[in-house]
């Protein structure tokens, strides 16, 4: 039955990578892609029309990277809760020698890695435009 | 010898030719100045940069000249613009503009507050003997730096944001 378990949380650890692979390219490239929209909007057109379809892609990027960060923030959470299980197991097996504890602040650095570089890329999709115009 | 023996003899020609002519009544041309009116008109781009502001008053000077024979006679400025711009010329007409003559003419350009970016604006001078269409490229610039301020509120407050969820979301895994 352990070995269910462990293969479970493995799986989970593999679902929970790959949704944040997601979170953190997709929030990138649609950052990436606000800018260029509102930068040409901004450098060709003053009206208001562009005004609000400007607005409404910062509102775009605002509400991606606040959702990338609340699911980095729980993905990080996840791993963390599943990898402690992971290490209880090992440790209830006597094996918990084989596993540095250790690999969890790495993965809280390389978390608050990612969310920064979301962060970044967002200030430089709204700030930019803003500049041109 | 023989050379200036021929010219003479060209030249005698040609005399007796006119003469029969002016003998037998045939009709001769006379070559007279045709009059010719050309009115110029130069954008003097040393004070202009071609960018204007939006709702402000932005000054552009050209020239007008006379490039013809004849005087140009009542030069009266208008302008094709974009709409909700302004502009005022100064002086807005010229009664007189003779031959080879140069005036340079004050145009007031006041755009809208806003608009596309990229705008022509045609300065149209017309005497009562021609007209001239000048055409001029400007770009809308914003009036203030406002928008770099609206940007920085924006991003300041995603931070904020950030900050707070982050803080916040961990708060709750403790």
């Amino acid at each position: 039955m352990i070995e269910r378990v462990h293969e479970h949380i493995i799986e989970e650890l593999r679902t929970n990578t790959r949704t944040d692979t997601i979170f953190v390219l997709t929030s990138i490239v649609l950052n990436l892609i606000s800018l260029a929209v509102n930068a040409i909007i901004a450098s060709n057109n003053n009206d208001t029309s562009a005004t609000i379809v400007m607005f409404t892609f910062v509102a775009l990027i605002i509400v991606v990277n606040i959702v990338a960060e609340i699911g980095l923030v729980r993905g990080r959470q996840t791993r963390t809760k599943l990898t402690n299980g992971l290490l209880k197991m090992y440790k209830d097996n006597n094996v918990e020698g084989y596993y540095d504890s250790s690999l969890l602040d790495n993965y809280k650095t390389r978390y608050n890695l990612f969310m920064l570089v979301v962060l970044f890329t967002g200030l430089v999709a709204l700030i930019v435009p803003f500049i041109i115009r | 010898m023989r050379v200036i023996n021929t010219k003479i003899f060209l030249r005698l020609g040609l005399l007796f030719a006119v003469a029969m002519s002016l003998l037998a009544g045939l009709p001769f041309s006379v070559f007279a100045q045709t009059e010719k009116t050309v009115l110029t008109m130069n954008v003097l781009y040393g004070n202009f940069n071609n960018t204007v502001k939006a709702g402000q008053d932005n000054i552009i000077y050209f020239q007008v000249g006379n490039g013809g024979n004849v005087s140009l006679n009542h030069i009266v400025f208008t302008a094709l613009v974009p709409e909700g711009w302004t502009v005022t010329f100064n002086p807005d007409s010229i009664e007189s503009l003779g031959p080879g003559a140069y005036s340079t003419v004050e145009a007031n350009v006041r755009p809208a507050g806003s608009g596309e970016r990229d705008n022509t604006i045609s300065f149209i001078a017309r005497s009562n003997e021609t007209q001239q269409v000048l055409p001029v490229y400007t770009q809308l610039e914003s009036t203030s730096g406002y928008w770099i301020w609206i940007g920085s509120g924006i991003a300041a407050v995603c931070i904020a944001v950030f900050i707070w969820v982050f803080f916040r979301l961990n708060r709750k895994q403790t």
